[in-house]
């Protein structure tokens, strides 16, 4: 009898839908919802419905969420879906992706960043590590794949190599550098890496 | 008797939006009146809810327009109006339906005088 009654009938009714509604494309889905409530809102006002019961007759005679949706999906000329669509393939092919690879394959153009972070013993190193003379200072250019030989593929790991080291240098040196400047200026010590201060090297 | 529910279910099929489309073929109409109209029609008696999707079938397909206008009661509704294709299907509707219907009449016995 009370109004709180029939809304919450309406509003379930509604919930329903919309779950039965789920396949189809989110613009249809919000037309029918939208349209569906103005119907029981305009038949609830004409026909004076008020007691629970007058409400459920409308809601017959509307016909049952799955009846809805049925028509709905046909009309879309989709199937309805048998259960709500999964997004995700689910854990067993989530297991099944490779983890990050240290060597690509050959015919495939070497990732920026190579490998894992390097073992905590290499952290350990007590000498300053020098700047990065000795390699190229970024990453070379990604080797497109031509007829791979065996001497791309050597030039390859050669560039993944050197991109490791000084990667391991640069990672090294800023830890370094953090762990010198912290006593100073904490605040930055995190953004160190990005841009470490430059080492002043006695020039000959 | 499942029967006799598919055999109206697969008559209204194909049948049903041209009833659709004649109905707003001189007046724009909002879905909940276009439903009323079909449910004074025990012929075409179908569970209401189910005239929506098709309103919106035809709406995609152009053969229907659609404008919001204020409701004196409630939220705005949607009215809709024939477009020009839908007029022409519909007029190609009804040349084909009647000879449908002869022929159907015809082998059925359904005739008459």
């Amino acid at each position: 009898m009370s109004s709180n009654r029939t809304d919450q009938a309406v509003k379930e009714y509604l919930h329903e839908l919309e779950l039965r509604l789920t396949g189809l494309p989110v613009l249809q889905r919000r037309e029918l919802l939208a349209e569906i409530e103005a119907h029981i809102h305009d038949e609830r006002v004409a026909r004076g419905v008020a007691s629970e019961s007058d409400l459920l007759e409308l809601l017959e005679r509307l016909g049952s969420p799955e009846v809805v949706a049925a028509a709905a999906y046909e009309e879309a000329g989709l199937l309805a879906p048998r259960e709500p669509v999964l997004s995700y393939a689910g854990p067993a092919r989530a297991a099944a992706r490779p983890l990050p690879v240290v060597a690509p394959p050959p015919d495939s153009p070497p990732p920026a960043y190579a490998g894992p972070f390097p073992p905590a013993s290499d952290f350990g190193r007590s000498s300053y590590p020098p700047p990065p003379v000795a390699g190229p200072p970024f990453a070379p250019p990604p080797v497109r794949k031509q007829d791979g030989g065996a001497g791309l593929r050597v030039a390859v790991a050669v560039a993944i190599a050197a991109v490791v080291v000084v990667l391991l240098g640069c990672l090294a040196g800023g830890l370094m550098l953090t762990s010198r400047s912290a006593v100073d200026q904490a605040p930055s010590a995190v953004e160190a890496p990005a841009e470490p201060p430059a080492p002043q090297l006695p020039t000959e | 008797m499942a029967d006799v529910a598919q055999l109206s279910t697969s008559l209204r099929r194909g049948t049903l939006e041209f009833c659709v489309l004649a109905m707003v073929e001189h007046e724009d109409r909002y879905g909940t009146e276009i439903v009323r109209r079909f449910g004074e029609e025990r012929n075409l008696a179908a569970s209401e809810g189910t005239i929506y999707p098709l309103l919106s079938r035809l709406r995609r397909v152009g053969w229907l327009d659609s404008k919001w206008s204020e409701s004196p009661t409630g939220p705005p509704r949607r009215y809709y109006a024939l477009t020009d294709t839908g007029r022409s299907a519909l007029e190609h509707f009804r040349s084909e339906w009647v000879s449908f219907r002869q022929t159907v009449d015809r082998l059925v016995g359904t005739g008459g005088a």
